[in-house]
């Protein structure tokens, strides 16, 4: 816990002098909802509705995909994953504190301002409050497996897409669940299942993805 | 002399080929090994295989080292963090109980007054100085060094220098690799030189 909390601080720090950089997340995804706005501008407002709090989700979800490629990157570039193997202090722990703290500053924003577009955009509290909570489960998940994809491309050079072409098939249970849960919610319906179904994703990719990352990166580095 | 690394049958492909080949050394505690070789001999692989960050085709490695350390060509070090916030970080994380004070080694590489500086702001001969004070730091029992004596001032060379024979004195164990055999008026070095993926 203390390697991990250790890590934690190190990347807060590395953060906070990057400056603006820590802003882009949550400026791209405002930019995706107003092109989803703008493209379905023309249908009817109730429809617009309905497919607000998902759109918001895939927002979400496109957001984490283009950030995962930078969990391991700038390790992998300055040497720092070298040092960190080479000195036997690579653990599952500092996988998850890695991919923890990658979540934190890159996804989280975005998730926590996404309440805020909801209720612009004129969907209820309830639904909202589910959209909330079901990506505060989804983008972990999300960031948890595609730490392996990013592992695996670390160091290729067009890694990016092949990233994203990985990956994306990967998320489509956790999408699924995700918009359920939110649809759900503005058909007033129960979305407990669905969140519940979410949490357990969450936990089993806790447990595995710690270690299937780690063999990944020794073979990106090998 | 105690064995800490035994080497035996070492090969490892990239490609279909073979970058390293048959490869068989013993490495006693409280020696200085140089592994010396042209551009592309292998040297950075083999050093990477004996630090564990590279896997190995066939072969084996024994190493009874308790703690290592590595300095590769890429130094390992945050560039939006300070020199004393790298180093720092390196020392909470090292459990060594004999770790060195960071003033101390600060002052000895003449790097006191960068103590505060990002290392983003360094030239590229700092920021390899600062790798190397990881060495001293860590107080750990074998320093594996990739060409460390590249890209450094006379001045800083001569601070390594020093540091070599102290940790000789003090049982470490030192592999570097450079271009040429290395002679030392303090130290016994013991060069190797790797040729087509082969110890000669």
């Amino acid at each position: 816990m203390e390697e991990f909390n250790k890590i934690l601080i190190k990347e807060f720090k590395i953060a906070s002098r990057s400056g603006y950089e820590t802003l882009m997340p949550i400026m791209y995804l405002l930019i995706i909802i107003l092109f989803f706005n703008i493209s379905i501008s023309y249908i009817s407002k109730n429809l617009i509705l309905e497919l607000t709090p998902l759109m918001i989700w895939l927002s979400c979800l496109l957001v984490s995909v283009l950030n995962l490629e930078s969990i391991f990157r700038e390790d992998y570039e300055d040497g720092t994953l070298d040092y960190f193997i080479s000195s036997n202090s690579f653990h599952e722990s500092v996988i998850i504190a890695k991919v923890f703290s990658h979540w934190l500053l890159t996804t989280l924003p975005v998730v926590v301002i996404s309440p805020f577009i909801s209720i612009i955009l004129g969907i209820d509290y309830k639904t909202t409050l589910i959209l909330f909570l079901s990506l505060l489960i989804g983008t972990p998940t999300m960031s948890l497996l595609g730490s392996v994809a990013a592992a695996l491309t670390l160091t290729l050079k067009r890694g990016k897409i092949l990233l994203a072409i990985i990956v994306l098939p990967m998320y489509v249970p956790i999408l699924i669940f995700g918009t359920s849960a939110v649809n759900n919610s503005f058909l007033k319906m129960n979305s407990t299942s669905e969140l519940i179904f979410l949490s357990i994703i969450f936990l089993l990719f806790l447990l595995i993805t710690p270690t299937a990352c780690l063999k990944s990166l020794r073979l990106s580095l090998d | 002399m105690n064995l800490l690394i035994k080497i035996i049958n070492l090969t490892i492909q990239r490609n279909n080929k073979n970058i390293l080949e048959n490869i068989s050394l013993d490495i006693h505690a409280k020696s200085f090994l140089n592994i010396h070789g042209a551009n592309g001999s292998g040297k950075t692989s083999f050093l990477k295989v004996i630090t564990g960050i590279s896997e190995i085709e066939s072969g084996e490695i024994v190493n009874r080292a308790k703690n290592q350390v590595y300095v590769g060509h890429k130094y390992g070090l945050k560039t939006n963090l300070t020199v004393s916030e790298n180093l720092m970080f390196d020392l909470q994380n090292n459990n060594s109980h004999k770790k060195m004070n960071l003033t101390k080694v600060m002052e000895m590489y003449k790097m006191s007054k960068y103590r505060d500086v990002l290392v983003k702001n360094l030239s590229h001969g700092l920021q390899k100085r600062v790798s190397l004070m990881r060495t001293l730091l860590l107080d750990s029992d074998v320093w594996i060094l990739d060409e460390p004596f590249s890209a450094l001032d006379e001045e800083t060379k001569k601070i390594l220098d020093k540091t070599f024979i102290e940790a000789i004195k003090q049982n470490k164990t030192i592999i570097v690799t450079s271009h040429s055999i290395l002679k030392h008026d303090h130290i016994d070095v013991q060069n190797y030189l790797l040729e087509d993926g082969r110890i000669q």
